[in-house]
């Protein structure tokens, strides 16, 4: 290859079919690139927020924020599926590339494929299978994909460099003359899989490209040195990027039903629906699985108390006493880290009035614990702008009704703009700092 | 005149680099004795799909161009192929029925046989829609090519 320094080898030379293309690799490659940037942003805010001390204020406004970064984030992941294996089959002959290398730097670069293709394959892997409850691998998902996003952003930083003016070139449509074209030997002009360009492209680059890329179409006359890859009877490069692209869509058009209510009849290949669930509404973990039981609820010693270092005057309160507090409904999402969302209407108690009852100063913050059996999933923080928004709810109704049971009954914490695993269930203390 | 050789990109194998080594003691720290396991996979991925998922798709490919005739039907089942391949991808964990959670029904609440039959039904509707349109423009082009 003009553009490495090396120039292929008797392996690589046996992949003849055009779609392994340096433009096809760069458009695809490119492709990847904003998808794979996307998700990692999108995940970068997921992981801070459920930190429990983030250094980050995450907002509590607009509502629905978090619905919509983390379905981005598992939507396009999933849309990178196709992407990621139709770029790595158009460069697989590279990986047969004799000598491997010309220079350090070159080793060093190609090298960084390792991390570069294994980090890709493993987040997307990693990403399907927590979506699907489905963990086979012998570490945590959250550690080991968040650190596999970085190890995967870095090798990408190195091959962004590496071929940053291949895939600028092919991006601004240049055609035959740039390096990694194959010239027709002066012999062969006729050579399978090749024909000539088009002659106004030779003169203007990229001005017959998409004539140019048709499998049956007739080439202008031969011009030795100066062809262009064409399919050999099967998909051309044009053809094959177009199937990649709509086949990527397809699968964002399939799956993001689970979190865009309005094409949830589409979701054909997610793992949720957004109204099937108690209430109309998806659970991700069951009373059963978190050692509750309804008579826990109902018992009249359940108290809700609140109390902590910021509580002037702690107090607790009976069931009927919250029920008989001024209620407020508000309709908001709860948005899951897996990716699927849904919007309900949830009345209940704004957790502001109940830090105004115990004489809670205006920042304070709070931990909500659950009564639930197990640590996981057993609290979590309201920072002040939380704590403190009207619609941030202690909940008893769901849509009208009382709690499902899965849902938290007899109360809940929701607010907005909050990941579901902090929308703490089953919640039995306030704690103010 | 041959182009001028690319210069080494020192400063993304630099920055590349670093970012690289703070994810490795990243995950070293926070993974502990999972590290190994984690690192197995990173490594393990690219040499499967390497040694395995790449060269099956050659294979397949070469099936393909040795089956079906070259032109348009061969063009439109490949494209149906990689369709249908991203199709089962994404839905071969369901479909197997890995995972999930046998005491909550609201995770993967579908009959995925079904699902996944719909989905490559629809690939192949929108490959056949496509044949049918390129086959019809080019009955209307190659008449007016033959006129002198």
């Amino acid at each position: 290859m003009q553009d490495t320094g090396v120039t292929g080898g008797p392996l690589a030379a046996r992949f003849t079919s055009p779609l392994h293309d340096e433009r096809v690799a760069a458009l695809l490659g490119a492709a990847l690139g904003i998808t794979f940037l996307i998700c990692f942003l999108t995940g970068l805010v997921s992981y801070f927020w459920q930190e429990p001390n983030s250094w980050f204020p995450f907002p509590s406004r607009p509502a629905g924020l978090y619905r919509v970064t983390q379905g981005m984030h598992v939507t396009t992941g999933l849309m990178s599926i196709p992407l990621l294996l139709a770029k790595l089959w158009s460069v697989f002959p590279k990986l047969f590339t004799w000598p491997p290398f010309a220079s350090v730097a070159q080793a060093l670069e190609r090298l960084a494929l390792v991390p570069l293709i294994g980090g890709s394959l493993v987040l997307l892997f990693t990403g399907l299978g927590n979506i699907n409850i489905y963990r086979p691998w012998p570490f945590g998902f959250r550690p080991g994909h968040y650190w596999a996003a970085w190890l995967t952003m870095g090798a990408m930083v190195v091959h962004v460099g590496a071929k940053w003016s291949i895939t600028r070139r092919h991006l601004r449509r240049q055609g035959p003359d740039e390096p990694g074209w194959r010239a027709a030997p002066p012999d062969r002009p006729d050579e399978p899989g090749w024909r000539a360009a088009p002659p106004d492209r030779l003169d203007e680059p990229g001005s017959r490209a998409d004539q140019a890329d048709r499998p049956d179409q007739d080439g202008a006359p031969a011009r030795p040195g100066r062809l262009e890859p064409v399919s050999a009877g099967g998909l051309s490069r044009r053809g094959f990027m177009t199937t990649t692209v709509a086949t990527a869509t397809g699968v964002g058009l399939l799956t993001v039903g689970q979190t865009f209510e309005p094409l949830e009849r589409l979701a054909l290949l997610s793992p949720r629906r957004p109204s099937v669930g108690p209430q109309g509404l998806p659970v991700n973990r069951t009373a059963k699985s978190a050692g509750v039981t309804r008579a826990m609820g109902e018992s009249p010693a359940f108290r809700l108390v609140v109390d902590g270092p910021g509580a002037e005057r702690p107090a607790s309160f009976s069931l009927e006493e919250l029920r008989s507090m001024p209620q407020r409904s508000a309709r908001l999402p709860i948005a899951c880290v897996e990716g699927w969302s849904a919007d309900a209407r949830w009345t209940g108690v704004p957790v502001r009035e109940l830090l105004a009852l115990v004489g809670a100063p205006d920042d304070a913050e709070v931990t909500v614990v659950s009564f639930q059996q197990g640590p996981r999933l057993g609290s979590s923080e309201l920072n002040r702008a939380h704590a403190h928004d009207r619609d941030t709810l202690l909940a008893l109704e769901l849509d009208g009704e009382p709690l499902h049971l899965d849902h938290g009954f007899p109360l809940r914490l929701i607010g907005p703009n909050r990941p579901g695993v902090l929308q703490t269930k089953w919640v039995g203390r306030l704690t103010i700092r | 005149m041959s182009p001028a050789p690319p210069r080494p990109p020192w400063p993304a194998l630099a920055i590349g680099g670093a970012v690289m080594g703070y994810a490795v003691v990243g995950a070293w720290r926070d993974l502990g004795a999972d590290f190994g396991g984690w690192a197995l996979w990173v490594v393990g991925a690219d040499l499967a799909h390497d040694a395995i998922v790449a060269p099956l798709a050659c294979l397949l490919g070469a099936l393909v161009a040795r089956v079906v005739p070259a032109g348009l039907a061969r063009a439109h089942v490949q494209a149906g192929l990689v369709g249908g391949a991203a199709v089962l991808a994404v839905v071969w964990v369901p479909l197997r029925g890995w995972g999930g959670n046998a005491g909550n029904a609201t995770i993967r609440p579908l009959d995925y046989t079904s699902a996944t039959i719909t989905a490559l039904a629809l690939v192949w509707a929108v490959v056949a829609l496509s044949a049918l349109v390129a086959a019809v423009r080019s009955r209307r082009v190659r008449p007016a090519r033959s006129v002198p």
